[in-house]
């Protein structure tokens, strides 16, 4: 029986982003860095702090190849698409462009996530670690936060080389500087400033909720800013992408 | 097959298209002539939904192209360079273009001698071999309509008539064809409609036939004495090795006959001349 066409121009996106070996490596490597969770979190009274820090970006490997593989698929395969021409021989495939739009969105984005998601939720299943649904919520909206503002820039850029370096100073700038201003609210103690700040480096108040410090409401607004920030920039990108003109 | 009227393209403040109107008949293999930065692949973009007319009417098989899925399953594209990225291998090209429509495209990588390249890389193609690539891709798609923007444009000779034999043939199997270019002396043998476009314009538009037809009786002669030749006619000009000259065809040639000079070739005007009567250049 023949698959539909749909399915068959999906198909052709996803290998394209997952050739042999990519999965290959990510799957195992994913799997194997949630089990250095363990490492974090056998100590006692700072079991929190353990998962927390195994939940951290760049400190976790997990997540750091998540990132990367999204941020991979968006500028270099999808933008390297839209800055060589070459995305005119799926556009002039028998699909309209929402759809097409979908397929390269989910291949791109939402699949690194669910791969992590899919690893974290297994080992924390198989360890009996339990982690904090927030937690993941958290790393989920940042994720799509930051992926989908790279999409856009993507798309608005017209250029690999461009969109990543864009990408990065403004990324770059919304954590560290964010993170440096969370510690900074901390310090004072002005605690309501971070329901504003906190969407910028959640991570920040996670060490300090798990130190101690009860922060949770102001991470979820972090959360939500992040979550709602995600969606408006996925809009952006859509609205872009079907008036794309190649 | 193919509608446009008064359509108009226009990138930031800089027209590309100015109520441009044509349209090509089912049947029928169209030139779409006109020089570099005339609007050819503008106008071809937009016939093939990918930009967006700013203003006018464009219908390709009675269907507005823009995000329009449906065309594709019916017209087929031809570039200069195959649009599709680069590390993929020809085998695995063509086979998911199959699979999208729903057939093998084994018999025509035979047919089209592809398969000693099937496991080369896109990138690795010469460009006549790339050429044979968009060709089956075009022809696994079984399209009424092709339409080709440059597509002889990095081809050697060979290879260019290759491209219009196999055009030829789509011809006779029904197939319409919508062709540009700005290399004329291979299209005018294969076209039976022409469109010429000129700074966003369209300065002339109909057969083939009207577009050759000179009023004034123009005729190039190729002879084996051209100076003689010019003596005895009493008037012409020589254009390269040839004899241009103005008046009936038939009393030149018999003229010629008569002093024993032999005619080689005789032609009455070309595409490039027409192009150029009436782009007013």
């Amino acid at each position: 029986m023949r698959l539909s066409r749909g399915f068959q121009i999906f198909r052709i996106v996803f290998r394209e982003r997952y050739r042999e070996p990519t999965l290959e490596l990510v799957l195992p490597t994913m799997l194997v860095a949630n089990i250095f969770l363990s490492a974090f979190y056998e100590r006692g009274n700072f079991s929190l702090l353990g998962v927390v820090l195994g939940f951290t970006p760049v400190i976790s490997v997990a997540e750091t190849l998540a990132f990367a593989l999204g941020l991979r698929n968006v500028i270099f395969v999808t933008g390297d698409h839209v800055y060589k021409g070459s995305i005119i021989s799926f556009l002039t495939m028998p699909v309209r462009r929402e759809i097409f739009f979908l397929y390269i969105y989910f291949a791109d984005v939402v699949i690194p996530w669910a791969l992590w998601l899919l690893t974290s939720l297994l080992y924390s299943q198989l360890s009996g670690i339990r982690v904090p649904s927030l937690l993941l919520a958290t790393f989920t909206s940042g994720y799509f936060f930051s992926l989908n503002v790279v999409f856009l820039l993507t798309i608005l850029l017209k250029s690999p080389g461009v969109a990543t370096l864009t990408s990065m100073f403004v990324l770059g700038s919304i954590f560290v500087f964010g993170g440096a201003l969370g510690y900074y609210q901390l310090i004072q103690g002005n605690t309501s400033l971070l329901y504003l700040s906190s969407f910028s480096n959640p991570y920040v108040l996670w060490i300090a909720d798990s130190l101690g410090r009860n922060l949770i409401s102001q991470i979820i607004s972090g959360v939500w800013v992040d979550g709602v920030l995600a969606v408006l920039a996925l809009l952006f990108a859509f609205f872009r992408f079907r008036g794309l003109e190649p | 097959m193919i509608l446009v009227e008064n359509l108009t393209k226009v990138y930031g403040k800089r027209p590309v298209l100015d109520s441009v109107s044509f349209s090509v008949e089912k049947g029928s293999i169209t030139g779409f002539i006109g020089p570099n930065g005339a609007g050819k692949t503008t106008t071809i973009k937009i016939l093939t939904g990918l930009l967006r007319r700013t203003s006018g009417k464009v219908e390709v098989m009675g269907m507005d192209p823009w995000n329009n899925p449906r065309i594709y399953e019916r017209i087929a594209i031809i570039f200069t360079t195959i649009y599709h990225p680069q590390e993929v291998k020809v085998r695995e090209y063509l086979t998911d273009v199959g699979k999208v429509y729903g057939r093998d495209p084994r018999d025509l990588m035979e047919e089209f001698a592809l398969t000693p390249h099937a496991d080369k890389r896109l990138s690795q193609l010469s460009s006549g071999l790339a050429q044979r690539v968009q060709l089956v891709s075009a022809l696994i798609r079984d399209p009424e309509l092709i339409i080709a923007d440059e597509p002889t444009a990095n081809l050697d000779p060979k290879a260019r008539l290759e491209f219009y034999d196999v055009i030829s043939k789509l011809h006779r199997r029904g197939v319409t064809l919508f062709i540009s270019s700005h290399i004329l002396s291979e299209l005018e043998k294969v076209i039976t409609h022409v469109i010429f476009i000129n700074r966003g314009k369209i300065s002339f538009s109909g057969t083939i036939n009207q577009a050759l037809r000179v009023e004034e009786g123009e005729i190039y002669l190729l002879v084996d004495d051209p100076e003689r030749a010019i003596k005895v006619l009493g008037r012409g000009t020589m254009e390269g090795g040839y004899i241009k000259v103005t008046g009936n065809l038939r009393e030149v040639v018999d003229l010629l006959d008569e002093n024993h000079i032999s005619v080689i070739t005789v032609r009455r005007s070309s595409l490039d001349e027409a192009f150029k009567r009436f782009s007013n250049i």
